[in-house]
């Protein structure tokens, strides 16, 4: 399949990351299991400074690569902004205030909600708005992740890493370069409470009175909750979410007419080098054609992981002009999604 | 009941079965962290032994082994 009529590519891309913090010094902050955390095999991590939030990260991220491109952002016409974590406020959008502080006035401003997946699974919402509207050239792609102590404790609430930052990508109409070629989506609604915060929506509203809204818990201890203890349905969970993610990966080749050996990097959510390593057996790629170092380097930006390190190949010169890249994800939802990219 | 030395040898089979090591290489190396222990492991490991023995694990607990000799630990209160 080519990239028409959505067609477009990757012109430039821009991040903007929270301070650089070591690992080791940090972790007693977050947990006791300082084994697990050295297990997991991290070294730095990044935290914004009080006062900076999700949509501070996002519209640097997003000016940084329009800069890059040399576009001006009046030229922009669909600002995207994909989020797994939570904004500023409520009853707010923070896409549209992202395109409001970028000054792309104008441009329809889009919000992907898909947890860790939003950054992959935008690809083809872009692809789609190109479709509908012809006479949209530009888009902007912004993912972003600005963690909420109160809510998420940054080495405990998930089997990786949380850290601050925001990675873009202009996205043209017709480029030729960085071609978005597919993306596919497994999407399994039955485990949507897996993840959820206990307190503080509609449900559960958060008073000021009586207990607060809660902490998310460990992956472990939510998968527990949710089945009710049952081992065996836990265990096929497990397996389905690491089978998932390989067919997603083999259903976008597919519709792109790639073969899956010739896809040169597969770059995934910044998991912890374990879950990477047995994530690349699971692909059948090497480790090395992973995300894993520049996961180690950074920790899980949460949806930007896959377009800040699409970023970093491109910047470091390490893809060949008709490289097949895979961006992988799964995510709360449950999502498992797949977009492919011919350099 | 089994005696300790059938939960022994119980524990490592299956625990080398899932972690695809023979039961050697986790005499000599017996930090489970070594191996591939990740949370599928832990999950498998567990309702293996459970079948296997007859027995009912605490899954909390079982999450905390660390080494072989934890997991031999756990299951032989359990199994004796």
């Amino acid at each position: 399949m080519t990239a028409e009529p959505g067609g477009y590519g990757i012109v430039a891309t821009g991040h903007a990351l929270g301070e650089p913090s070591n690992v080791a010094d940090l972790a007693p902050r977050y947990t006791k299991d300082l084994q697990k955390i050295q297990d997991w095999g991290y070294r730095t991590f990044h935290r914004a400074g009080e006062g900076t939030g999700l949509t501070d990260l996002a519209a640097a991220a997003g000016r940084r690569a329009l800069e890059r491109a040399e576009i001006g952002a009046e030229h922009v016409d669909l600002v995207v902004l994909a989020m797994a974590d939570i904004a500023e406020y409520l009853y707010w959008d923070p896409a549209a205030a992202v395109q409001g502080r970028l000054g792309s006035r104008g441009a329809e401003a889009v919000l992907a909600n898909q947890a860790c997946s939003a950054g992959v699974v935008a690809f083809d919402l872009i692809a789609g708005k190109f479709a509908t509207h012809p006479e949209y050239r530009v888009a902007l792609l912004v993912a972003a992740n600005r963690v909420c102590e109160t809510y998420w404790n940054r080495m405990e609430s998930n089997t990786s890493i949380a850290s601050d930052g925001a990675a873009a990508a202009v996205l043209v109409r017709g480029h030729a370069e960085c071609q978005w070629l597919a993306t596919e989506v497994i999407t399994e609604g039955r485990y949507a409470h897996i993840l959820r915060l206990p307190g503080g929506g509609a449900a559960h509203p958060f008073t000021g009175q009586g207990p607060g809204p809660g902490i998310v818990t460990n992956p472990f201890d939510r998968m527990e909750d949710h089945f009710v203890g049952d081992v065996r349905a836990m265990l096929q969970f497990s397996r389905q979410v690491r089978t998932n993610i390989r067919d997603v990966v083999l259903r976008a080749c597919q519709r792109a007419s790639v073969a899956v050996e010739l896809v040169r990097y597969v770059l995934h959510l910044n998991d912890n080098i374990r879950a990477l390593t047995s994530f690349a057996e699971d692909i059948g790629i090497e480790v090395g054609r992973t995300n894993a170092e520049i996961s180690m380097d950074h920790g899980h930006l949460g949806a930007a992981d896959q377009i800040f390190a699409m970023g970093k190949l491109l910047d470091e010169g390490r893809l060949e002009k008709g490289d097949v890249v895979a961006l992988t994800s799964s995510g709360a939802g449950m999502h498992w999604a797949a977009t492919l990219l011919r350099v | 009941m089994a005696t300790e030395w059938e939960v022994r040898v119980a524990v490592e089979e299956i625990l080398a079965s899932v972690l695809y090591e023979s039961p050697e290489s986790l005499r000599a190396h017996p930090a489970l962290a070594c191996h591939k222990w990740d949370s599928v492991a832990v999950m498998e490991s567990f309702v293996r032994l459970e079948k296997s023995l007859s027995i009912r694990l605490d899954l909390r607990a079982f999450r905390a082994a660390r080494t072989v000799d934890d997991v031999v630990g756990l299951v032989s209160q359990i199994a004796r």
